[in-house]
């Protein structure tokens, strides 16, 4: 499933998160059943929008979060 | 004795209300992570009360190491503020139940709903008020001013800091919050998260900045004129005229108006070019621009073994070593942050741009200004290489980085004013404090002989500094510093290094060849930071390090300067910018065959 190509405002789902992954995330309420949307990839990684704040992922991070 | 400690998400506000109800004037910053060590200090009006400032954290325990030396303080305590962000409401309740299970008294206070409501949202303050013991206090930390303010503030969290019960989150935000539908400035984002336009943006503001700061007819130019003249005619002049009137003896004159005095305007005129400086950093800092322009940069870093929160080490760098060094603490790891600490000395700080503009003014003006230019980019470039040799030497654990934007903020008038105030202060009180004392051990030293007897203007070369340094000369020798003055400038240096303004004007140094100013600049560049910085680097990574640092950044100023003297300096710096362009080019031909294995496998 090539998620990342898609032109920006793409739910997708967090998956294959490991213990540590897991709580950073949570700080950010990112789960692995959160529905977030992209709003902007760049050379660093992705910015998803949650509820009202912006958070942006590190691009290898991103890499092994998002895609199934 | 109560303490009170005040937490919360990061970027909400603690420190200004800190400041608020402290009087102090912590540094506050527009994204997250400014605070990097809990701050205490005494409350205003209430004997036996200390309040505590925490770095931001989500909860008791994290994972950064400032998040993890914060905890303790929430333990030992006698009551917790939790401050969050009305658009963070969620965060901030979800906290506040946290510090409920570890048994303390507790309130909770809920900064800029102005801003929510802006953005279209609000709370149903009466509703929320009702899942509480005590009802949550809200406030707009950063419009209070008055004292009567301040004081009912004070009483306010006092009566109200007491035991709580936990509190159902999910059914408050479900019944009581209506989230912001947008962003405020929302469309600056087109700008700031786009790569391109992002650095065009940032580079030429710079620009603008840079040439107001140290341009020919910039505005810090004329005011640093000014200020010059104020200071001889309001200082200088007086004193003088009183020591003639009263008699006083020609030695205590000369220690003054010599020594002292003019030892201070020749540092002082440079404190309107640093402020124009540290404007430019405030502003972006406070925009909320910083924090993006640090994740757009992580891909350049993950190249260097590092992520984007270095950035912001770096930038702090520029303020003072010190607060770059303690800016480290945000670092996931401790590799991480002794490579991060490893790579600071070569940017150069607020106190060592001046001198190197004064002394490049003894070749001419123009150079004086590209050179300052060279040393900002120089010295960034020169310290990622440190960090990718570091990287190479050292495999640390790959660090990933997450971080929450911060909105976009006007910057008041109001802000810039403080934060200016709080830059001025600084920069005096060291001036005083270490320049000026360096500068009367200096004037007392070269006054002495080496049997103990004073010696006029003229006889310097028999001092008992000049006898010291002329035998360390011998060292500095094939560095190109065979004059005992530049020696014991450099020692000088070591202390605070605006010193070496004020050690030129009090040893006579009107003159120098340009091989040996060449020299003398390469090595006043690189080598190690003030002993402010060094002491610091001792607290934060060990006795160990600090003595690598200083032996390290010793032996490459020597190198540097040894290479500019018998080579000339076309060959030093081609020698260091070649350094830099090779491994700049190595990371670059790694990362676009990274990213073309990148797209075919992920689409990125």
């Amino acid at each position: 499933m090539n998620l990342l190509n898609a032109n920006g405002n793409v739910e997708i789902v967090l998956i294959k998160l490991n213990k540590q992954e897991k709580t950073q995330l949570a700080n950010y309420y990112l789960t692995e059943k959160t529905r977030i949307k992209i709003i902007k990839k760049c050379l660093s990684g992705v910015i998803v929008q949650v509820g009202v704040n912006q958070v942006a992922i590190d691009k290898e991070w991103a890499g092994s979060i998002l895609v199934k | 004795m109560k303490e009170i400690v005040i937490t919360g998400p990061p970027n909400c506000g603690k420190t200004t209300l800190f400041n608020l109800l402290t009087g102090k004037n912590e540094r506050v910053g527009n994204w997250q992570g400014v605070t990097v060590k809990a701050v205490s200090s005494n409350l205003i009006g209430k004997k036996g009360v200390i309040i505590t400032d925490l770095p931001g954290s989500f909860a008791e325990g994290n994972y950064t190491l400032e998040q993890k030396n914060a905890a303790k303080y929430l333990y030992k305590c006698y009551g917790v503020i939790v401050l969050c962000e009305a658009q963070n409401l969620k965060a901030g309740i979800e906290l506040f139940n946290r510090v409920v299970k570890l048994n303390k008294n507790v309130l909770l206070v809920i900064n800029m709903y102005g801003e929510l409501k802006r953005g279209g949202g609000s709370i149903n303050f009466k509703k929320l008020n009702g899942f509480f013991n005590c009802f949550p206090v809200c406030v707009e930390v950063n419009k209070i001013s008055s004292k009567s303010a301040v004081n009912q503030l004070i009483e306010g969290l006092l009566t109200n800091i007491i035991e709580q019960k936990s509190v159902h989150c999910e059914q408050i935000i479900a019944q009581c919050f209506k989230p912001a539908n947008s962003m405020q400035y929302a469309f600056l984002d087109k700008i700031f998260l786009n790569g391109a336009w992002a650095f065009i943006f940032t580079f030429f503001s710079f620009a603008i900045f840079f040439y107001c700061a140290f341009g020919k007819y910039g505005i810090a130019g004329l005011i640093s004129h000014l200020v010059e003249q104020l200071f001889i005619c309001a200082v200088n002049q007086p004193i003088a005229r009183l020591f003639t009137v009263f008699g006083v003896s020609n030695f205590i004159c000369a220690f003054i108006l010599e020594g002292l005095l003019s030892g201070v305007l020749s540092v002082l005129v440079f404190l309107p070019r640093l402020a124009v400086c540290y404007l430019f950093i405030f502003i972006a800092e406070q925009s909320g621009v910083l924090a993006r322009l640090a994740f757009l940069l992580n891909f350049a870093f993950s190249r260097f073994n590092t992520t984007g929160r270095t950035f912001f080490s770096l930038i702090s760098c520029y303020g003072c070593t010190v607060s770059g060094i303690l800016q480290t603490n945000t670092c996931a790891n401790k590799e991480e942050k002794l490579g991060v600490c490893l790579s600071l000395p070569f940017i150069p700080c607020s106190a060592k741009l001046p001198v190197i503009l004064y002394l490049c003014n003894f070749a001419n003006q123009v150079f004086g200004f590209w050179s300052v230019f060279f040393a900002i980019v120089g010295g960034f470039l020169c310290s990622l290489v440190v960090l990718w040799a570091y990287g190479k030497i050292i495999k640390n654990k790959k660090s990933f980085y997450v971080i929450s934007f911060p909105p976009y903020r006007v910057v008041s008038a109001k802000s810039i004013l403080k934060a200016l105030q709080k830059f001025v202060k600084e920069f005096i009180i060291r001036l005083v404090a270490i320049v000026a004392l360096v500068n009367c051990f200096l004037f007392l030293l070269t006054s002495l002989s080496t049997d103990f007897k004073f010696l006029n203007g003229e006889q310097i070369e028999f001092s008992i500094l000049a006898v010291v340094c002329k035998r360390l000369a011998i060292i500095f020798k094939p560095a190109g510093l065979n004059d005992w003055r530049l020696v014991l400038s450099l020692i000088v240096g070591l202390f605070a290094k605006e010193s070496v303004i004020s050690a030129f004007t009090l040893l006579g140094i009107k003159t120098i060849n340009k091989s040996t100013l060449i020299s003398f600049l390469l090595f006043f560049a690189i080598y190690p930071p003030c002993i402010n910085a060094l002491a610091t680097y001792k607290a934060e990574c060990g006795k160990k390090f600090t003595i690598i640092i200083f032996l390290l950044y010793f032996t490459l100023a020597y190198l540097a300067a040894a290479i500019a003297n018998y080579l000339g300096l076309l060959f030093a710096v081609a020698l260091i910018l070649s350094a830099c362009f090779v491994a700049l080019a190595v990371q670059s031909f790694k990362f676009s065959v990274h990213s073309k294995k990148s797209k075919k496998i992920e689409g990125f």
